[in-house]
């Protein structure tokens, strides 16, 4: 399952966190969807809007559901998808229960993790004048409780790769911590977060903090659904707020008001002209190591203050209206470059948005309109429809004025909310229970100049993907991604005139599960990216050996073995790979070599999981590999990894 | 139009112009006059009209339709026939009288052009066709050895219920890069279809309606393209008798 949704998201590095989590929650505590209402529905990433009304219709039309295989009946639903679904719910009452201390004393889920990785090799920026200040060890700890979707606390820390380790600014040690207390769902208040939480309303044009799906392989992800208040658990350094939010619940109406103040990496220089201290730019990864970064973290005050009101019908339509105002304590400054002209330059913005979604039949009409005071628009609309059993189709418009400059807003877009339109359309076909079709394609139009793009310009990317699975243990798929985009060509004259770069990318994927313990999974791709007549190709291979014996047996081990020959880093080729809970992994492949990783899991007793985990690249093309101050003397790079994880 | 260009397994009256040997599906006579403004460019309009006749086996199709403007205009006239050979395989053939007309001073030269088609349904959710236009490389002059460019596609279409077909094609023109669309039609209600489809020829969308009464049908499509914006084409179509369509 976890590898489903990253596989979903294979492009990026690409913080899975918050959703691992999710996952893992209902795995061990599946969802009585006997009483869940829409919003925790929408979250099981198995299930589309469609199936999920389908799912409230039938309940309210005949009561509680009995069986498992009774939602065969329902629409949308067929074996495949019960088999998938049934270990994260469960069917209990329907009775809406009031909450008892003692129920969340009783019934409350405490979790502990400790984790630590580093590189075996020495990196060249160890040791050195300008180069980590910290050890290369990296240290993660947190402590959650949580009582099913209405009460959650916990703690997180981290400490990355070459960040010092306590000194000046850091009393508990760690350069990254975080904490929250949330509760959801109790009579009228609908969602309370104190500490670090995550906002996101509407389609993501006007505020969207935390994980979103782009476009993928699944088609009907391309409509968001909003959580609207949820705590923060994951150690990304950015996608978050810090301050309290309060969200109260009047039957079909819901009002949220949110406030976050704290201070975020940045480059803050002089403005020469006025005098005083300007931002140049925002630091957004989150790495404290070098003496710069260190210089630069928390540079400048931000202070976030929003809200948002909805109306809900139990129809699925719904309405919304969401302001945020964003205010830094210094005016931003970007460079005066042709493709920032339109960079806001104000030290605070007000963005308001209305969003809206309705089913008319088969027909879901979703989208969201904003406006940035005194700077530009933005709008994105869509339409997912469920033509027949089995086939579905998506289609999304969306256009963000090159002067619609909201860091906040996360919507479906190529390149940022800003300075972009395009069009969407995306087909999902169900032959029969064996085969089935997806693709997408989109095309998308830049009006103004972009980062090293001199000039207007336009883009195209497709995909489309056959699977076949003939029985339950085998599947395989294959899919072929196309993009092509606008880029500076390589020879300058006066301006660089724009060339295509495209790439292309054909995939063969195998699963093969022999027996209840062994699985086995592999791959082999290429790719070719092509830029003014010139080719780059890549190949990787990989077979993946899962071996898993149910419950009596207590370890669980996964291994892999890849080779690759990817000839520029522009064809670069990505594989999720697995990882000990809660962490992703999906990394690029490229240059030539191998590369294995070796999982061991071992549950030492009911409610203490230690897991190791090494991975290894072996380069054949060069004698060291990295740059800058990650490069590694060798033709390898070696990572270790523990974890340990107490659950209660 | 409306299916993004992927309309090689269709069986209507605009078989003629798509695969000749759908027509071997139609099983009654029918007329149709279609009128396109290819993303509202001045000058590249298409006017055309086609009719079909069953006989014997198969039907016998006529048509004509002109494109563009008193500077440059290429029109045709051509007789078709497509009958079964089984029932999972029809074939076709057609011929067609190409004038191409290049503004005052120029003057025109004619060419006859044919092309093969051929349509093979394995079971009643699937169709396959292929189609070779002008395989003869007929020659339009002389001069610098210009011919009509030869074309072959390939296509299938799926029906998998009663609502929705679903169709994708691939074009190469010897002169052209190779063109993938794919469309969709999808009925609403009964007298109501929707339709949509992509094309990479000129990143393009389109969007159409069908209305269907009696013998009457209307067809309405919006194309829009990356580069080259918006457009528009209707067709009119009208069945004589009504002994059912076999599509």
């Amino acid at each position: 399952m976890l590898e489903l949704i990253a596989e979903r998201q294979e492009t990026e590095e690409f913080d899975l966190t918050t959703v691992l989590d999710q996952v893992q929650y209902l795995y061990e505590h599946p969802l009585n969807i006997n009483r869940a209402d829409r919003l925790q529905l929408q979250f099981l990433p198995f299930l589309d809007d469609f199936q999920v009304q389908a799912l409230l219709d039938h309940r309210k039309n005949t009561g509680r559901i009995l069986s498992m295989y009774e939602l065969q009946g329902v629409e949308g639903f067929d074996l495949r998808q019960i088999e998938i679904m049934a270990p994260f719910v469960r069917l209990g009452s329907n009775e809406v229960g009031v909450l008892k201390w003692s129920q969340v004393k009783s019934g409350g889920a405490q979790e502990a993790i400790l984790r630590t990785d580093r590189f075996l090799e020495r990196q060249r920026g160890y040791g050195i004048d300008n180069g980590y200040v910290g050890r290369p060890e990296r240290l993660y700890a947190r402590y959650r409780f949580r009582y099913a979707d209405h009460i959650s606390a916990g703690v997180t820390l981290e400490k990355d790769a070459g960040e010092p380790f306590g000194g000046p600014g850091l009393p508990l040690g760690f350069d990254h911590q975080s904490g929250h207390i949330y509760v959801a769902n109790v009579g009228h208040l609908h969602q309370l977060a104190m500490g670090d939480f995550q906002a996101q309303f509407g389609q993501g044009l006007t505020q969207w903090s935390g994980m979103a799906f782009g476009r993928s392989g699944d088609i009907m992800r391309i409509k968001r659904s909003a959580r609207g208040i949820v705590p923060f658990t994951s150690a990304d350094e950015n996608a978050f707020l810090r301050g309290g939010a309060l969200g109260l619940r009047f039957d079909a109406f819901d009002v949220t008001a949110f406030m976050s103040k704290k201070r975020v990496d940045a480059n803050v220089d002089i403005d020469t002209i006025k005098g005083e201290e300007a931002v140049r730019s925002f630091q957004r990864s989150g790495l404290h190591a070098t003496r710069s970064q260190i210089d630069s973290k928390d540079a400048v005050g931000e202070t976030i203050i929003g809200g948002h009101a909805r109306y809900q019908h139990s129809s699925g339509g719904e309405f919304g209206f969401t302001s945020i105002y964003t205010g830094y304590q210094w005016p931003l400054l970007p460079p005066e470059k042709p493709y920032q002209r339109f960079s806001s330059r104000s030290r605070d913005l007000l963005v308001s948005g209305f969003d809206y979604q309705c089913m008319y039949r088969n027909f879901l009409f979703f989208g969201e309109a904003s406006l940035q005071w005194g700077a530009g628009v933005g709008t994105v609309n869509g339409v997912l429809v469920s033509l027949e059993k089995g086939v579905g189709i998506s289609l999304l418009h969306r256009y963000y004025a090159a002067s619609y400059q909201v860091p906040m807003a996360s919507p479906i877009a190529e390149g940022g909310a800003s300075n972009e339109r395009g069009i969407y359309l995306g087909l999902n076909s169900k032959f029969n229970d064996r085969w089935s079709l997806n693709g997408f394609i989109d095309l998308f139009t830049f009006p103004w100049l972009r980062y090293r793009v001199d000039a207007p310009s336009d883009g195209l990317e497709a995909m489309v993907q056959l699977s076949y699975r003939p029985n339950r243990s085998w599947s395989i798929y294959s899919r072929i991604r196309f993009e092509t985009k606008g880029m500076n060509g390589s020879q300058a004259s006066v301006t660089y005139p724009i060339s295509e770069r495209s790439k292309t990318s054909c995939r063969l994927h195998w699963q093969c599960d022999m027996g209840e313990s062994l699985s086995l999974r592999g791959r082999i791709e290429w790719s070719v990216y092509t830029h003014s007549e010139q080719y780059d190709r890549g190949m990787l291979l990989y077979q993946d050996v899962i071996w898993k014996p149910p419950f009596p047996v207590n370890y669980s081990l996964k291994i892999r073995f890849a080779v690759f020959d990817v000839e520029d880093y522009s064809a670069r080729l990505y594989a999720y790979e697995h990882d000990v809970l809660y962490a992703s992994s999906v990394p690029a492949y490229y240059g030539r070599g191998c590369r294995f990783y070796l999982l061991y899991s071992h549950s030492v007793s009911k409610w203490c999981t230690m897991s190791a985990r090494i991975a290894q690249t072996y380069y054949s093309d060069r004698l060291s590999n990295g740059s800058g101050l990650g490069e590694v003397s060798f033709p390898r790079r070696t990572q270790v990894k523990l974890q340990i994880r107490f659950k209660l | 139009m409306a299916v993004g260009g992927a309309s090689l397994t269709i069986s209507d009256v605009w078989s003629g112009a798509n695969n000749i040997a759908a027509l071997a599906e139609l099983r009654s006579a029918e007329i149709g006059a279609a009128y396109a403004h290819h993303f509202f460019l001045p000058g590249v309009l298409n006017a055309s009209f086609a009719s079909v006749f069953p006989l014997g086996g198969g039907s016998f199709a006529l048509s004509a339709g002109s494109l563009g403007y008193h500077g440059y205009t290429d029109s045709h006239i051509g007789i078709g026939y497509g009958r079964s050979l089984s029932n999972v395989f029809d074939l076709g053939a057609q011929v067609n009288a190409i004038r191409l007309n290049i503004g005052p001073g120029y003057g025109s030269k004619t060419a006859l052009v044919g092309s093969i088609g051929a349509l093979f349904m394995p079971n009643e959710h699937l169709r396959l066709g292929v189609l070779v236009y002008n395989p003869t490389r007929t020659s339009l002059a002389a001069f610098g050895d210009e011919r009509i460019p030869t074309r072959f596609s390939v296509g299938a279409s799926r029906q998998g219920g009663d609502k929705v077909t679903l169709m994708a094609q691939l074009d190469k023109d010897l002169q052209y890069p190779i063109n993938v669309s794919a469309g969709l039609e999808y009925q609403l209600l009964d007298q109501l279809l929707l339709r949509t489809g992509v094309s990479t020829k000129n990143r393009s969308f389109a969007f159409g309606v069908g209305l269907k009464r009696k013998a009457w049908a209307l067809d309405l499509t919006q194309h829009w393209g990356q580069r080259l914006g918006f457009g528009a084409a209707c067709s009119f179509g009208y069945r004589f008798s009504s002994k059912g369509r076999s599509k």
